[in-house]
């Protein structure tokens, strides 16, 4: 018996999440009109899921734009503050130590 | 699908899943916000993926996991929401407790088994996918939690005859 209630409820599921063709379909009002106890289990899955929906959650949507933003900022590749100002101070000592016509040589290099 | 567009489509979805086992809104906001960053960063992995919402909530579950473990003092356990008090007056409240209270009766994995289920419409396969546990697993718990929820349905319909 409980192999048939379990798929008894896979069918409701089905049903419900409008994954049967229709074939299927006219299969399942058939059985819900001849089968009283299906009817009442389909009755029983119905309104439990009616009460169910009472526990969805709405996010509000200043907190929705808010996360948005933060994932992008958060998702920003670093920036390497040390190595930039290594970088900047190596350009800076070599403008002042070697002429200015060497100079693009160098940075080729 | 494009990140705008799966973060347009799923959040709320993501959000009211936390949300059921989080009561903390800002505890929720932010394991919602370090699932999407995790979707970002494995974006390649979209439209490799057998169903997004199981995918998405796979992380979801995953973070909160994560988050309850380093703060286990913060873990609540399943009670009902702050709207108990106004029940009275409202009937869509009173419905939130009534099944607040049957929920308050399962396990946690029951619990989040029955949600994906009704809530969202979710396989048994894609909860095992969600919980990481085995299909079976998820079928057994489903098959016995969904048995009680509808003996307990009938008490309180009898109860009130």
């Amino acid at each position: 018996m409980p192999d048939r209630l379990e798929k008894d409820l896979e069918l409701i599921d089905e049903y419900i999440n409008n994954r049967l063709s229709t074939a299927q379909k006219l299969e399942f009002y058939d059985r819900l009109r001849s089968d009283n106890e299906f009817m009442k289990l389909f009755k029983q899955e119905w309104e439990l899921r009616r009460l169910m929906q009472g526990c969805k959650a709405g996010l509000a949507a200043d907190a929705r734009a808010r996360i948005l933003k933060n994932i992008y900022v958060q998702s920003r590749p670093e920036v390497d503050i040390l190595a930039e100002l290594k970088s900047w101070i190596v350009d800076w000592i070599l403008k002042i130590a070697v002429p200015s016509p060497v100079l693009p040589y160098i940075n080729k290099l | 699908m494009d990140f705008d567009k799966v973060y347009d489509s799923y959040a709320d979805m993501v959000y009211s899943y936390i949300r059921f086992r989080i009561k903390d809104r800002f505890l929720a906001e932010d394991i919602l916000q370090d699932t999407f960053l995790s979707v970002y960063r494995n974006q390649a992995q979209l439209s490799k993926v057998r169903s997004i919402k199981a995918w998405l909530l796979s992380i979801a579950h995953n973070k909160m996991v994560d988050r309850l473990r380093k703060t286990r003092h913060e873990e609540l356990s399943y009670s009902p929401g702050d709207e108990s008090n106004a029940a009275a007056d409202h009937p869509q409240l009173e419905n939130n407790v009534f099944i607040d209270q049957l929920l308050g009766q399962l396990d946690e994995t029951s619990r989040q088994i029955v949600y994906g289920i009704y809530v969202e419409g979710l396989t048994c396969r894609d909860m095992a996918e969600i919980l990481g546990i085995p299909e079976g697993t998820v079928k057994s718990r489903s098959f016995y939690a969904r048995a009680k929820l509808r003996e307990w349905l009938e008490e309180d319909k009898n109860d009130a005859r």
